[in-house]
Formats: structure tokens, C-alpha cells, sequence
């Protein structure tokens, strides 16, 4: 019943927000859109699997560089790719490699020296533009192979390739969350760490993997963000990493750890794209629609942290 | 009450600002000795500092907020905000003394909406200022779209001249955040304000309006990127909506290194300043190095990196060798 | 001066606090306030000090309606309080501390150090610690923390004083220093009400006793005429003699006599001594002492909280590193602070329970239903989120987490603080059973009159005492009576060597 609830915002402000849509935007429902729409949806879903699980770990957990890992694996991964499924696959896995290093890197400033997540990981962030920056020269990547492109061919309209990954993926982790010792485990640490530590929980083993899951999702969705684009930009997810926090936001997760899910957190990354495509339908300048996203954050917050204080 | 030489010198190496101002001190001679080609004359202690006045004024700012527990990552996009808008207001003909007013108004009102989201609406600081970072970055967008626009002639001539015959003019927009700070923090608010940062149910159960004392802290933050903004604007004579991006991790780093702790309730002001002086001369040190911009790059951030680690290793022995109640990331 | 409570009622959630409590406190009275856990009392005093809002009722101060909606107002209207667990900053110096509610300023508006210092040695000299005024608050000892609490208080200027449970950590001489100072207060005709569990205290201490009960008032008495078995009656609600005898296990179990667990040297940090423990299988044995003497150090050591520990377990040496060892090893620890060490919060029932076994262990519970009926759980839905029980409920559940590991060893430090007779007594029982199956436990407890009630009189069971960081004192069989456990816990009472 608890569980229920979670959906029960996300859902509802995804249906009011396409309500809103089509009355604004023509062409709204057409079954192009809507295919990106869930495109985009399933991209910043991989982000989320990523962002929610920093969360959930608990101890004030975040991940502010998740947008970097992607722009890292944005630019360098697809150059493993030419022409083979293969290819593609060593990329993917490449990429998802140089992620979970990453978020170990995190995960050692974090457990081994005790830094905060949110400095932990800003820091990390920049450090991994800076090596972008370094790495690439400041050129990125120039040409994005047609095999790699084709995440976002169409399977069965409305879904697409990336899509229908992204779905997998999340209810994937779901599963792993709930089945798994370790999603189990995760939870527990998020909720109490003294307590979990007391009944033996390794809670830096379990802090640390989940900082390194982190990066290795933000590392995977980067290369399929290159994919989607079709042509890469030196800060191409950047924009992510505010997303994510806010679509695991909408998605009810508790902000202080322990609680969460991931279908639901990809139900707000809906909300999100729904809401951004809207913003871009109406040729707002850049400037608004910054402004239009903090409102909105600011508001998904007020809500999420109201509903987890009446519980308590 | 005559005191031995021993009692000051554990009090100096109980300092919070310590390391900081050893790093400064150091970075300072191997720049003046070890790098050929620095003259470190006036002139170039006055083009440092107006490099540096922004970053500065952000750390004094952000080491209040993060003294009463919180951070504040808008900092950087509200003086690109207070930059804009003061040059925007220039152009229109706006003379630029109520135009500059405006501006600290402005600043000050967005350090409070900080602060009372943070305080009013419970949303973790964090969180908020990830939001208004982003409203703030935008309303500068619609402000100025591009870089651009020209300020009035009096305040660059200020600005370049000098003060009382051989100050850089540069020094009043950091020294007056600077006074404003020690006499509040010498003010009953003050002592409440630290007890907010350290436990702030605590503090409320003696009788201490938290909020008010976060409000404060949010509304000087604002203050302080105000200042930092009006001296940047006057530096360059022009605005740019994306100039403050880079520097919030500066001045959160510095305030760090300074010895600020990220749970509030231990550290000055000081601190951060010393610590961003450090990070000034590591650039300059790090530029002379003649590698291209890039691996300039990737160096700061890991050398600021490596110094935040250090600071909270350092801070979190120095807490449990005090027996403090509390240990960074706790 | 008058002050009336009438009708408070405060809820949490579904759990009544305060049922339509009414009280009355006259000046120039020192009131105790009495009772269990869930009984109310200490929501009592949050309420009138402004931390907590009544969901109905009103406290009248000399007939007028007092408005107390933070501790900032309640202290307006002359209101003090001392916190149970300390508002104390270790941030700031002591003077800072004392003078924190009403920091002195000169003329200019800003502070003054002088004065601080000035006026916090002369509360502190009352107290008899002037000589802490320089020494950081966070390397006190406890007791003096407490006594810093009170000097806080003493500081404001009140009518009232509420005072939270402030005994159970101070010293004999302390206990007799804050009484001389009530005593005073009372003369000058100020409003006292002191929250505590020690009969003996409450007897020395106050003139007249509120009895409260599953929150609610049950009865005032004037302490020259109620006798102990009345208030306890009072407090249980129930025959008291009855409640001691019925949970007296058949079986008085017997004890084997090979050693399970033998550890030697085992550190106690703050003292800088070591201890030498040896327990049997199914032996009982209770820690007693004055709080922080190191009780609490034996029972985390072992669990591998506080680093590694060499012990010897069925005559083969094994290292406990860390909790994860500890729990490989057949150990279990029920911690009293439920919040920071026990509950998981946002998870039901049937996670909380199973947490150790299916998680750590690897070993699936065959009913969630079964364990919590175990213990004795009173719930509605294995769903139902753990923070809807009862403190006593919640932390029975915390008991039956370890239950189903089926330990070995079962260490706790103070697993009954703030759990009302009737769960203790039921707890007393699980630990019986488990005794009898062959469980070695060793459990702290800062309440003697426990550690009496599970030790007393029975062949697999003793008491050790511990003052600074040694062991003084063991007792066994007839020897354990709560006098005897608390006169060992005082370097000068009792037959210590």
C-alpha cells in the first residue's frame, strides 16, 4: 500500500502534464512524440537508476557527478565503435568500466575519508571535466557510428531501441532491490547505518558499491546519450545530473536514504521530459526555461520532503 | 594572568585556519622565489587581488552558510545574476550608485529566498541551492543573453585608482563583508549562530531562533557574492551571464581548506580567505608551468581535490582527539 | 504562584502520550514525577517547556492561559527546563554554555567575555567545579555535563524548573550538591518538578510524587505517607509482588562448568585499565556501575564495535575484528538506543525482524508471524512500519532480530531503558529460555533493580560491578539485591578492595 503511494504523484502529474501538452502544443500525441518522448524518458531512466541509488545509500547520499561521467563516456566511448554489434557491446562495457571507476574513486573519498557525498562527489565531477578536457584536447569525438545510432531506431512504434533498454534496466534493478541481499542490504544502511553496521552489514562495502553502481549506470547512459544525439558536445550530460536528483525526487524517494524505488523514479524522469518537451515546444529562451526547471525543482522538493516529514 | 609560551602555541595549533594560511604562505614563496619572471610588486598584488575579489567574497559568504550546517552552491550564478543586472541597469541609464543598491538589494532578497526555503519549506540546503543555482543562471540568461554592455566611466576609473594613495579599491569589497562578519560574530547572535551549526536542536531547546540565525547567514552569503559581483563588474567594465559558473567549487574548496567543517559549527572566516589566496597563487604557479590549458585544468581540480581531502582528514582527527561529538559526513 | 496543567492530551501518530493529564504544582513544592516508559512524563515536561505542542488542553500559570509554543516562550514566561540527553554545545566553552539562553552584552551590543566568565564561576562555584570553567565541554565526564546542564539552568532566571532525568548520571556528592540547591529554590518559593527513576532519590529529594501511567495521572501523594509498594503498585497498575513472582521461571537452570568464552585484557580506554571476563554457556551475567565506568566498553568490545578483540571461544582462539565477525561468530547485541543503533526506521516489521538472519546469516525466517509472536509483540500487520509500535513493542521486535539468530553469546547495553514493567518482565522471561537452551549473555544495565530482578537467586546468574574501568565486585545467589549492587557501584559503600 506504502509502495502504491509512491506512484500515485508521478503518475498523476505525468497525466496532467500531457493533458497540458496537448491542449498547448499541436501534435502533441502524435506517435512521433510520443516515441521521444519516451526516449528521452528512458535516458534520463538510466540516470535515475543511477541517482536514486547514491540516494538510497543513505548518509546524505548524492551524486553530483553523474552528468560528468557521461560527458566523459559522451566523447571518448564511441570511437570503440565502427561498425559490429561487438564493438558496440565492448563499448557499452568500456564505458560502464570507466564509470564504476569512477564512482570508486567516490566511493574511497567517501568511506575511507569520510567526505561528505555532496563535496565528494562535485569535486569528483570537476575532476573528471578536467580530465575530459585533457583526454579529448577539447575536441570530442567526431563521428558517431550508424550502429551506435541506432539505440534510437524504432523496435515497435512507440518504443524504441534505447527505450525498451532503459525499461529493462530499471526493472532490473527493482528486482535487485528487493530480491537481492545486497539491494536488501542497501536499504537497511540507507535507513540506519548504526543499526545495520550492529547486525554485521558491511556498511562501507555496501556504501561503496553503491557509489560505484552510480558510475557505472552514468557511464553507460552517457555512451547511449551519444548515440541518441548522434553527435557529441563537450557538456552533453551535464544537464543530466539536475534532472536525476529531481526526477528521484518525484519518484518519492526519501532524500535522507532507505527508501526508494526505481520504476518509480522512472515514472518522474517521465514527468521531467514531458515537462521539458513542453518548455521547448514553446520556444521559451534558454534563460526561462532555466528558470521554469528550478521553480520546478524547488517545488518537487517542498512536496517530497512534505510527504516523508507527515510520515514520521 | 601571564601565560607560558607553550599555552599560545597549542592555542595556535588548535587553529582552525592553520593549514590554510601555512598553504598560503607557502604557495607565496614559491611563487615570489622559485618562479622566474613574478615581480611581486604592487602592481601585481593589485591585478591578483581583482582576479581573485569574486572567489574571495563567495568564500566568506559560503563559510557563513556552511558554519550553521548548510552550503550554497547559487552563489556563482547569483553574481553572474548581480553582474548582469548591474550593467543592464548602467546601460539604461541608471545612475551607479542606486544601480549598485539595487544590486545588493537584490543579492540580499536571493540570499533569503535561500534561506527561507532552506528554513521555512525543510528542503535540504543542497537541494535548494541546486534549484536557484539554476533560476538564478537563468534569470541571467534573460537578463543578458550574451556577453557584453559597458558600466559607467566613474566606477572603472574607481575601481583603477587608488585609495588613500596606495590601496587597491579592490580591498573594500572584501574587508567590508570581512567587518561585518566579526561584529556579528561578536554579537549574542553570533555565539547563537555557532550553536545552530553544531547541534541545532540543541539550540533551539535553549531558546534560539534557528531560523532566524540561518537567515542571516543565507541573507550575507547573498551579500557577499553581491560585493564580489560589483567588484568583478567593475574589473571587467562589461557583463557576462555565465561568468560566475567555475568559482562556486573555488570558494566551497577554500572555505574547506580553511577549516570550515562541512557540519557546521567550527571555522571563520579567515580560513577561506587564506585558502583562496593559496588557490590565486596555485593558478599563477600552475600557468607558469607553460602546459596547455587542458592539463591546467585537470591539475587544479586534482590539487583541489587532494586539498579537500586533507582538510577533512586533518579536521576529522582533530575532532575525535578533542572528543567532539561530531565527525564530518555524520 | 499556581501552575495548572488541565486536560493535555498529545498524540504521536496512533500512540497516546498524554491522556486529559491534569496537575497541580504549588510554590515553594518539589514535585517528582513518576513513572514507566509510555507513561508519559517526559512528554509532560516537553510539553511545558515549549519543545512539543499539546494536541489539546492548556496549562494556566496563576489562573491565566500560558501561551508556550517553543522553548523560547516557555522560558518568557519563566518556564526551565533540563534536557534528558543535554543541550550542551561542545562547540563553545562552558561559560558560553551556562550563559547561552540570555548571553550578557555590553553597551556597545556585543558580547561580554568578562561577564560570561564572571557569572558562570559563580554558578559553577555553587555546584562545586569552578575548576572546569577552561576545560573543553566534550572532554568532560558525563556527570560533569550534567551538572554544566543544571548550571545552565540555574543560570535563567525561573519560576519553575522542570528537571528531565538528570540524576542517573551524576555522582552521590553531585546528587547531594543539586539537592541543597533545590532546597534552597524551594525556600525562595520557586515551582519544581523532577523527572526520575530512583525511588530512593525521589524520597530524599522531594516532598510529594505525581504517579503517571499509560499516560495518564493516576495519583499524587505526599512522599511522608505513600511507601514504596505503593507507588510501584500505583506505577504497574497491578499487585507488585505479583508481577516479581510470576515471572520466575520454573527451572532456576544450571550452570555448566567449562568456559565458553574467555577473554582477557580486554580494554577499557577511558580508564586505561583492562578486564579478564570468562562466561559459561548459558550463564546470565549482569554489568552494573555508575554510568561510563566502563560497563558498556565490555559488551561493545565483544561485538568487535570498538576494533578488534582476541577471545577464546570453545577453547580455540578466534579474533573479533568488527560486527561482521561478531555476528559470523554466533554473537548478538540489543542496543538501547533504539534510534541511532536498533530500528530501521522507514522498514515494516517483517524487515526489521529478519534483518540480521536474512541479510547476514543467509538464513530465511520460516514466519515472520512466528517471530514476532515470540516476543510478544502486540501488532497489527507484518507490513505495518515499525515506528506505529510502542517504544516497549519496538524494541521487543529489536529482541526478536537477535532472537532468531539463535546466538551463542547475546550481548546488550541497557536494552530496557525506557521500556515499561511489563515488557521488561516478559523480556526477563525470553532471556530465561534462552539461558536455558545454552545462551551466554551479558547484559549492561544502568537500573539495578533490573539487574536484581533477572539475577537474583539463581545458580546459572551473577552480577558483576564495575567502577573506573575494574571489576570490584561479583555477586551471586541471595548477595543480589539491588541495595547490594548499588552500594558496589560507589567506591566507598559496599565491600570493595
Amino acid at each position: 500500500m506504502d509502495r502504491l503511494a509512491m506512484f500515485l504523484p508521478s503518475v498523476g502529474a505525468s497525466i496532467v502534464l500531457i493533458v497540458i501538452g496537448q491542449l498547448i502544443v499541436p501534435g502533441f500525441m502524435s506517435i512521433n512524440n510520443i516515441s521521444s518522448i519516451l526516449m528521452t524518458t528512458g535516458l534520463l531512466g538510466i540516470m535515475t537508476i543511477a541517482q536514486n541509488t547514491a540516494i538510497m545509500s543513505g548518509n546524505n547520499g548524492i551524486d553530483l557527478s553523474v552528468g560528468s561521467v557521461a560527458s566523459l563516456t559522451a566523447v571518448v566511448c564511441p570511437l570503440l565503435v565502427s561498425d559490429t554489434v561487438g564493438e558496440l557491446l565492448f563499448a557499452f562495457l568500456v564505458a560502464m568500466l570507466i564509470g564504476v571507476a569512477i564512482g570508486l574513486m567516490n566511493s574511497v573519498g567517501i568511506q575511507a575519508f569520510r567526505i561528505p557525498p555532496l563535496i565528494m562527489t562535485l569535486i569528483m565531477g570537476s575532476v573528471v571535466d578536467g580530465a575530459k578536457l585533457f583526454v579529448t584536447k577539447g575536441s570530442p569525438a567526431t563521428r558517431i557510428s550508424p550502429i551506435l545510432q541506432s539505440v534510437s531506431d524504432p523496435v515497435i512504434q512507440p518504443f524504441r531501441i534505447l527505450t525498451i533498454f532503459a525499461v529493462i534496466m530499471v526493472v532490473l534493478a527493482e528486482l535487485m532491490l528487493h530480491r537481492s541481499r545486497f539491494g536488501r542490504a542497501l536499504l537497511l544502511t540507507g535507513d540506519n547505518p548504526g543499526a545495520a553496521a550492529i547486525c554485521g552489514i558491511n556498511t562501507k562495502l555496501v556504501g561503496g558499491a553503491a557509489y560505484a553502481i552510480s558510475g557505472g549506470f552514468a557511464g553507460i547512459m552517457g555512451l547511449f546519450l551519444a548515440g541518441y544525439a548522434g553527435a557529441t558536445t563537450m557538456s552533453m550530460g551535464s544537464s543530466y545530473t539536475l534532472l536525476s536528483v529531481a526526477a528521484v525526487a518525484i519518484g518519492g524517494t526519501d532524500l535522507a536514504g532507505g527508501k526508494g524505488s526505481y520504476v518509480s523514479c522512472l515514472v518522474g524522469a517521465l514527468v521531467l521530459t514531458v515537462l521539458t518537451t513542453i518548455l521547448q515546444a514553446l520556444n521559451v529562451q534558454e534563460g526561462v526555461r532555466l528558470i521554469v526547471k528550478g521553480l520546478i525543482l524547488i517545488l518537487i522538493m517542498v512536496v517530497n520532503i512534505y510527504s516523508h516529514r507527515r510520515k514520521s | 594572568m601571564r601565560r607560558p609560551l607553550s599555552y599560545y602555541l597549542r592555542k595556535l595549533l588548535k587553529w582552525s585556519a592553520l593549514p590554510a594560511f601555512l598553504l598560503m604562505a607557502a604557495s607565496f614563496l614559491i611563487v615570489k622565489y622559485l618562479i622566474t619572471g613574478t615581480n611581486i610588486n604592487a602592481s601585481y598584488i593589485t591585478s591578483f587581488l581583482n582576479t581573485n575579489t569574486a572567489v574571495i567574497c563567495m568564500s566568506i559568504g559560503v563559510t557563513a552558510v556552511i558554519l550553521t550546517g548548510g552550503i550554497d552552491i547559487s552563489l556563482g550564478a547569483l553574481v553572474s545574476l548581480c553582474n548582469v543586472v548591474a550593467v543592464q541597469l548602467m546601460m539604461h541609464g541608471v545612475h551607479y550608485l542606486p544601480a549598485l543598491i539595487i544590486v545588493l538589494l537584490m543579492a540580499v532578497a536571493a540570499g533569503a529566498v535561500n534561506g527561507a526555503v532552506v528554513s521555512y519549506l525543510h528542503v535540504p540546503p543542497l537541494l535548494t541551492t541546486f534549484a536557484t543555482q539554476t533560476v538564478f543562471a537563468g534569470l541571467a540568461l534573460t537578463v543578458m543573453r550574451v556577453p557584453g554592455g559597458r558600466i559607467a566611466g566613474e566606477c572603472t576609473s574607481f575601481y583603477y585608482g587608488k585609495l588613500f594613495g596606495f590601496l587597491p579599491p579592490t580591498i573594500l569589497f572584501i574587508l567590508v563583508p570581512v567587518v561585518i562578519w566579526k561584529i556579528y560574530r561578536r554579537s549574542p547572535e553570533g555565539t547563537r549562530l555557532y550553536a545552530v551549526g553544531c547541534d541545532e536542536g540543541k539550540a533551539f531547546l535553549s531558546g534560539i531562533n534557528v531560523e532566524r540565525c540561518r537567515m542571516f547567514a543565507y541573507c550575507f552569503a547573498g551579500f557577499c557574492a553581491g560585493m564580489g559581483a560589483i567588484a568583478y563588474t567593475f574589473y571587467v567594465s562589461a557583463g557576462d551571464p555565465d561568468l560566475g559558473n567555475s568559482l562556486d567549487m573555488r570558494a566551497i574548496s577554500a572555505a574547506v581548506i580553511g577549516g570550515v567543517s562541512l557540519s557546521g559549527g567550527y571555522g571563520d572566516v579567515a580560513g577561506g580567505i587564506f585558502g583562496c589566496l593559496f588557490f590565486g597563487m596555485l593558478t599563477n604557479m600552475i600557468v607558469s608551468f607553460k602546459v596547455n590549458v587542458f592539463t591546467q585544468n585537470l591539475l587544479e581540480a586534482l590539487i583541489l581535490l587532494a586539498g579537500v581531502l586533507m582538510a577533512i582528514a586533518v579536521r576529522n582527527r582533530s575532532m575525535s582527539l578533542k572528543g567532539g561529538l561530531k565527525r564530518e559526513g555524520q | 504562584m499556581i501552575v495548572e496543567c488541565r486536560n493535555i492530551s498529545k498524540s504521536f501518530g496512533g500512540i497516546h502520550a498524554l491522556k486529559n493529564a491534569s496537575l497541580t504544582l504549588n510554590d515553594g513544592e518539589i514535585r517528582a514525577l513518576l513513572g514507566g516508559n509510555g507513561s508519559g512524563k517526559s512528554t509532560l515536561i516537553k510539553v511545558a517547556s515549549g519543545l512539543i505542542r499539546a494536541d489539546a488542553g492548556e496549562i494556566f500559570i496563576d489562573g491565566k492561559p500560558a501561551k508556550i509554543t517553543s522553548p523560547k516562550a516557555s522560558k518568557r514566561l519563566g518556564i526551565v527546563s533540563t534536557a534528558q540527553e543535554l543541550s550542551i554545545l561542545p562547540n563553545l566553552t562552558v561559560g558560553e554554555n551556562i550563559t547561552l539562553c540570555s548571553i550578557p552584552r555590553r553597551r556597545t551590543g556585543l558580547v561580554d567575555r568578562g561577564a560570561i566568565r564572571a557569572r558562570s564561576l559563580a554558578v559553577l562555584e555553587k555546584l562545586g567545579i569552578a575548576d572546569v570553567i577552561d576545560t573543553p565541554v566534550g572532554s568532560l565526564p558525563v556527570n560533569k555535563q550534567y551538572l554544566i546542564e543544571f548550571a545552565k539552568a540555574m543560570y535563567q532566571s525561573f519560576d519553575i524548573l522542570l528537571i528531565d532525568e538528570i540524576t542517573s548520571a551524576l555522582y552521590r556528592e553531585d546528587v547531594a550538591v543539586v539537592r541543597s540547591i533545590l532546597n534552597e529554590y524551594r525556600a525562595q518559593g520557586k515551582i519544581i518538578l523532577l523527572i526520575s527513576h530512583r525511588l530512593q532519590e525521589i524520597y530524599d529529594m522531594c516532598d510529594s510524587v505525581t504517579v503517571m501511567r499509560n499516560g495518564e495521572i493516576i495519583e499524587t501523594c505526599d512522599l511522608q505517607t505513600a511507601d514504596e509498594q505503593y507507588l510501584l503498585s500505583l506505577m504497574i497498575g497491578e499487585d507488585y509482588r505479583g508481577v516479581r513472582e510470576s515471572d520466575r521461571s520454573e527451572h532456576a537452570g544450571e550452570l555448566s562448568q567449562e568456559a565458553f568464552i574467555t577473554v582477557s585484557g580486554l580494554p577499557i580506554p577511558k580508564y586505561g585499565t583492562a578486564v579478564d571476563l570468562t562466561v559459561r554457556k548459558g550463564e546470565i551475567i549482569g554489568v552494573a556501575g555508575l554510568q561510563g565506568h566502563g560497563q558498556s566498553d565490555i559488551v561493545r568490545a565483544l561485538h568487535g564495535m570498538n576494533g578488534p578483540v582476541r577471545i577464546t571461544m570453545n577453547g580455540s582462539p578466534v579474533t573479533i575484528k568488527d560486527p561482521i565477525q561478531a555476528v559470523k561468530h554466533g554473537i548478538a547485541f540489543v542496543s538501547g538506543d533504539r534510534e541511532n543503533e536498533g530500528a530501521f526506521k522507514r522498514h515494516d516489521l517483517a524487515a526489521n525482524i529478519s534483518a540480521v538472519c536474512d541479510i547476514v546469516l543467509r538464513r530465511r525466517l520460516n514466519s515472520v508471524e512466528e517471530a514476532l509472536r515470540s516476543v510478544n509483540t502486540k501488532y497489527d500487520s507484518e507490513q505495518q512500519n515499525i515506528t506505529s509500535l510502542s517504544g516497549g513493542n519496538q524494541q521487543k521486535v529489536l529482541f526478536g532480530r537477535w532472537m532468531q539468530t539463535q546466538p551463542q553469546l547475546l550481548l546488550a547495553d541497557d536494552p530496557s531503558k525506557g521500556i515499561d514493567m511489563q515488557a521488561r518482565g516478559e523480556m526477563r522471561s525470553l532471556l530465561y529460555s534462552m539461558a536455558d537452551q545454552g545462551t551466554a549473555m551479558i547484559i549492561v544495565s544502568s537500573d539495578e533493580e533490573e539487574l536484581a530482578l533477572l539475577c537474583a537467586d539463581r545458580s546459572n546468574a551473577k552480577v558483576i560491578v564495575m567502577y573506573e574501568g575494574q571489576i570490584v565486585r561479583t555477586l551471586r545467589g541471595a548477595e543480589v539485591t539491588r541495595q547490594n549492587i548499588t552500594a558496589a557501584t560507589l567506591a566507598n559503600g559496599g565491600k570493595n578492595g
